[in-house]
């Protein structure tokens, strides 16, 4: 079973990254909640039945402990720009795409927890119908509150410009 | 990134290079060595659950030197009835901090969907805080309530002076209750704040 699932978490490990780099800006922070997530998701892979894919399953468990699991915030805004600066500092593209990720997560950091959530999975391109799974809300409203946070973070951007 | 490019943000464009930047820092961060990952699954406690251990252990050790100012100050006094208050008050104080831990320690994980699981969990923080509550409101009435049954058999009965003392002891018990109420904001506000918010995102049309 531990071959299993550590079979599950290598192939799927930017899943895991991607919720912590989304949730937690602080190194800190971002090692605790991985922690969090592995733990829990070892603990209900015991009780893991096939009947839904491992993707939906484990994107449920992981924001389920972004979200609701309690740690102390202290992530001042220049935390925020000087770790975006170091994760794309090594990015092999061009000052204007760079510019515009970098802009980009800085955004999505000012969501709110369940807004990061959708926005992380749209960007994962998960499927509305996966997403409805996940989130618990129909997938009409999905595509409304789609819209509602890109316009949201348009705002954020054109504000902090 | 200035006003023109952001009136051209297209998110369908951006999803690929977060995606592709994202996949590639996954592939080569190191919390992801499979020693490391056995290490934690044989971990009994998750470290959000060892702060909220940390926090219970603050509540209680707040509550000690309350139960035991409380109990010279009445039992001095001769004053019985608000000892049995006051100190089924920190038992039950206690008690319910005890049968938290306990449930968070069995607690298991959520499989629910994300907005089942904000739902139950705000619900679980406002009967917590809720309990703060009450414990508060009773903790001041207590201390009032001595107080003025205390000031009223030891001082002088004129106007002046019982008005000053039931002055004191109404903000003695405002008092108490303001820091106990202050307290749980400071602890839980943040965490109070973040669940109600997503859950009213979520269940907004």
């Amino acid at each position: 079973m531990e071959k299993e699932f550590l079979q599950l978490v290598t192939t799927h490990k930017a899943l895991i990254y991607k919720i912590c780099h989304t949730y937690e800006r602080d190194e800190g922070l971002r090692n605790d909640l991985f922690q969090e997530i592995i733990l829990n998701l070892w603990k209900a892979f015991q009780r893991y039945e096939a009947t839904s894919k491992w993707t939906t399953w484990a994107y449920k468990i992981g924001l389920n402990v972004a979200i609701t699991q309690r740690r102390k915030r202290r992530i001042s805004t220049t935390a925020l720009t000087d770790d975006f600066d170091k994760m794309l500092s090594d990015t092999p593209y061009d000052d204007s795409v760079e510019e515009r990720l970098k802009a980009m997560h800085e955004a999505i950091a000012q969501l709110n927890a369940a807004e990061k959530a959708l926005m992380l999975l749209y960007l994962d391109d998960v499927s509305y119908a996966d997403i409805s799974e996940i989130i618990g809300i129909t997938e009409n409203n999905i595509g409304v509150k789609l819209n509602r946070i890109k316009s949201k973070l348009k705002s954020i951007l054109i504000n902090h410009g | 990134m200035d006003k023109s490019n952001n009136d051209n943000l297209n998110f369908d464009d951006l999803k690929g290079l977060w995606q592709s930047n994202l996949d590639r820092k996954a592939m080569n961060d190191s919390s992801f060595d499979n020693h490391k990952i056995l290490t934690i699954m044989q971990e009994k406690t998750s470290s959000a659950v060892k702060k909220i251990r940390h926090n219970m252990i603050i509540d209680v050790l707040i509550t000690i030197p309350f139960a035991v100012g409380g109990y010279f100050l009445f039992e001095s006094r001769s004053i019985h009835l608000p000892i049995i208050f006051w100190f089924g008050l920190i038992l039950f104080s206690i008690s319910y901090h005890l049968y938290l831990y306990w449930k968070l320690q069995k607690q298991v994980v959520s499989i629910e969907n994300v907005n089942e699981t904000i739902k139950t969990q705000h619900a679980n923080l406002i009967g917590f805080i809720k309990m703060y509550d009450i414990a508060a409101v009773v903790g001041g009435i207590v201390f009032c309530l001595t107080s003025v049954k205390f000031f009223y058999i030891n001082c002088n009965k004129d106007i002046l002076t019982l008005t000053i003392l039931i002055f004191f002891s109404l903000a003695s018990g405002f008092g108490i209750y303001a820091f106990v109420h202050w307290y749980v904001k400071k602890v839980y506000g943040q965490y109070y704040s973040i669940l109600d918010e997503s859950k009213k995102i979520l269940e907004r049309e």
